[in-house]
């Protein structure tokens, strides 16, 4: 009797092994790359692939994050050698450039019926190509205005009453500026402090750079006069006074704004959090940015793709899916004021009862992405840049600047058909 | 015979893998359009010819020039004058050895940071010292005409290397030659051109053209401190290379760029070594 028992129980346990053997070998593995590699965020990225992994006994994730200044390194030679993720976050800001590489897999069949309406309209269009949708927008920005509410008392002006106009945000400017003896010792708005670029402010004033035959123009009347603008704006107190005002300036507790010693300056949407951080006692508003007729912002975001050379796109689907679903764009909202791609889930209810986060779902609705371009998908850093620093420092005026900038572009493409 | 190059596999090997199959594979490159993620395909010279168009190319080359043509020359001037004085009997010479040696082994984005401040256009010690004697320092990192200037001057700054140098072959010049000479009524003048410079010309070729390699090479501050800007001011050459091959992914392009400045740098070496011949004259003597 004793015999046989123990012969049962090791049949059985043999029997437990070889089934649990073979349920793991039929689980499909697939590896999901991102940048959160400490803190908060990498605890709550893990905690929701062990949800996944427990809701689909089926697939097995495993996920490495990489902090971001070496995650683009690390995924371009990876994806290059061929040992790259199956998903991956990338730059919601040139998903064309891997479409037409052909290193992404197109996602259509895992939009619903809805196709792409869950999510922010800016973000549609970062995500399409050709006709066909190529990546998921795992999150997004927007740029807002924030104001020194104690500043603005000290001034004299109303703090629950933001300008929202190019010409009022120059008025309060004036009134919030305190040179002495040739030095800025208070600002009331610089164009180049804050998260802010020349592109914005054409976009405020109109221009988004794209012309009808999907090429780019920066010479247009619209973008002349929004560069002028940010001319004047610049050497309203002083080109080198402005100059050297701004060099004293770094990031965390010596930031123009957190630092109080500038009133207005454009960010984006995780700035609160940096504020509770450096300043916690710092009495600031938010608001919309200011315009000279067209209500904008700027977004760029994350990303996410699968890897057309992936074993397993199914399973890489349903990750991308459960990514994006409500419940886990939520939490990752919540996380540190991201602003998610999916709009339900950026709007839920307690993040709408947030101070600030009201304003930036508002300027979503107006915000858009840079306009991409195939054949220099860094314009803005080498054609357009160096001359608005040129245009800026005086050397030119804005409309060679202008001029410059797209003689500049035109070489770039050309150059690209003649080696491609 | 055979344990001769057992011995030596490992670093013929790693010589083999890591620097000449690399090498290699960037000379054929050179000639396709490479995007890392797809395979190369081949355009023959095309690479080559859209670098003579490039306006961005001969702005980092004039930038890189200018560079190398300004911080060689003084750099040189600098250490052998610090040498010099280091050569000098005087108490508490090792002291003050190592207090100008000390600067060139620090690196990286602390000196960079040091600098940035250093050259603040309003607090900065540069523009406070020349604000004392009445001067309005320039926008030095911030302004087009200034920043390579300000860029040679911090390279000075690490000069320790060089100086090492002179100071050693200063100190291999036979003594019996300067007594000599002070027997002949040389004055402190005549023996420096008479002694000195002639004995210390090969290690003062040697700093000349590996200054002059190194400077072409610029890239650290650029990629630091300016980002290239204002204005493309500090685009060097090597820096232009490492966006177009990482940022852009254009690794096709960035390769015929690299080949170029082997062949810029070969150049100028060639040329350097030509004209020394006059001055190894002196040694051979």
């Amino acid at each position: 009797m004793r015999t046989v028992t123990r012969k049962a129980r090791a049949l059985l346990a043999a029997l437990l092994v070889t089934t649990s053997a073979v349920t793991a070998s039929a689980q499909t593995e697939i590896t999901f790359w991102h940048i959160f590699d400490a803190g908060p965020a990498a605890e709550f990225i893990d905690q929701v692939v062990q949800d996944f992994n427990a809701a689909n006994p089926d697939v097995r994730v495993t996920h490495l994050g990489t902090n971001f200044w070496d995650y683009w390194t690390r995924l371009t030679t990876a994806t290059a050698g061929g040992i790259g993720p199956d998903v991956a976050m990338n730059d919601l800001g040139n998903v064309p450039s891997r479409a037409v590489a052909g290193v992404i897999l197109p996602l259509d069949d895992l939009l619903g019926d809805d196709g792409l309406e869950p999510f922010w309209p800016a973000t549609r269009e970062a995500v399409t190509w050709d006709g066909r949708v190529w990546a998921m927008p795992m999150e997004t920005d927007v740029r807002v205005l924030y104001y020194n509410k104690e500043l603005f008392r000290a001034a004299g002006l109303d703090p629950e009453d933001p300008p929202e106009t190019w010409d009022e945000l120059v008025a309060y400017a004036d009134a919030l500026t305190v040179v002495e003896g040739g030095r800025i010792q208070q600002l009331g708005f610089g164009p180049t402090l804050g998260n802010t670029y020349f592109p914005l402010y054409a976009m405020l004033n109109g221009e988004d750079f794209l012309a009808e035959d999907g090429s780019l123009r920066f010479n247009t009347p619209a973008a002349v006069e929004a560069l002028q603008w940010m001319v004047d704006r610049q050497n309203a107190y002083g080109s080198r006074a402005m100059t050297s005002f701004s060099a004293t300036f770094g990031t965390g507790a010596s930031d123009p704004f957190m630092s109080g010693k500038v009133a207005m300056i454009i960010q984006n949407n995780t700035f609160p959090g940096q504020i509770a951080q450096y300043a916690p006692d710092l009495d600031y508003g938010v608001a919309p940015l200011p315009h000279n007729g067209t209500p904008a912002s700027w977004s760029n975001g994350f990303s996410l793709e699968i890897s057309a050379s992936t074993q397993a796109p199914e399973a890489a689907y349903r990750l991308v899916e459960y990514l994006m679903s409500d419940e886990v764009q939520a939490a990752y909202a919540r996380l540190n004021y991201s602003m998610v791609g999916n709009m339900a889930a950026a709007q839920a209810d307690d993040l709408m009862a947030d101070a600030a986060w009201p304003v930036f779902v508002e300027q979503m609705e107006t915000s858009r992405f840079r306009a991409f371009s195939l054949e220099a998908p860094t314009w803005y850093d080498t054609a357009l840049q160096p001359e608005v620093d040129a245009a800026l420092l005086g050397t030119k005026t804005p409309q060679q600047a202008l001029d410059d900038a797209q003689r500049s572009y035109e070489n770039e493409v050309r150059r690209y058909r003649e080696t491609n | 015979m055979l344990t001769a190059w057992l011995f030596i596999s490992p670093w013929v090997l790693g010589f083999l893998l890591f620097s000449a199959l690399p090498i290699g594979l960037s000379v054929y490159y050179s000639f396709t359009s490479y995007n890392v993620f797809q395979p190369p395909r081949w355009i023959g010279l095309a690479n080559y010819r859209a670098l003579t168009t490039d306006p961005l190319f001969w702005k980092a080359l004039y930038n890189t020039a200018y560079y190398t043509f300004l911080s060689v020359p003084l750099m040189m001037a600098l250490s052998l004058g610090v040498a010099l004085l280091l050569n000098s009997k005087l108490p508490g010479m090792r002291l003050f050895r190592t207090v100008f040696f000390l600067p060139s082994v620090l690196s990286g984005v602390g000196v960079a940071l040091l600098w940035l401040w250093i050259f603040n256009p309003d607090y900065g010690l540069i523009n406070l010292a020349l604000s004392y004697l009445g001067i309005e320092g320039p926008l030095w990192l911030f302004s087009p005409q200034w920043s390579k200037p300000a860029m040679v001057i911090m390279s000075l700054w690490g000069m320790g290397g060089v100086m090492v140098i002179n100071l050693a072959g200063l100190q291999s010049i036979p003594p019996q030659l300067y007594e000599a000479a002070r027997v002949d009524g040389a004055t402190g003048w005549a023996q420096f051109r008479y002694v000195t410079l002639p004995m210390l010309s090969p290690t003062l070729f040697f700093n000349f053209v590996t200054l002059t390699i190194g400077s072409f090479q610029v890239f650290t501050q650029a990629y630091v401190m300016t980002d290239g800007g204002p204005v493309h001011s500090t685009l060097f050459y090597v820096f232009y290379l490492f966006q177009t091959a990482f940022e852009s992914l254009r690794m096709g392009y960035a390769s015929a760029m690299a080949w170029i400045l082997f062949f810029v740098i070969v150049t100028v070496s060639l040329i350097q070594i030509a004209v020394s011949r006059r001055l190894v004259y002196y040694e051979e003597n």
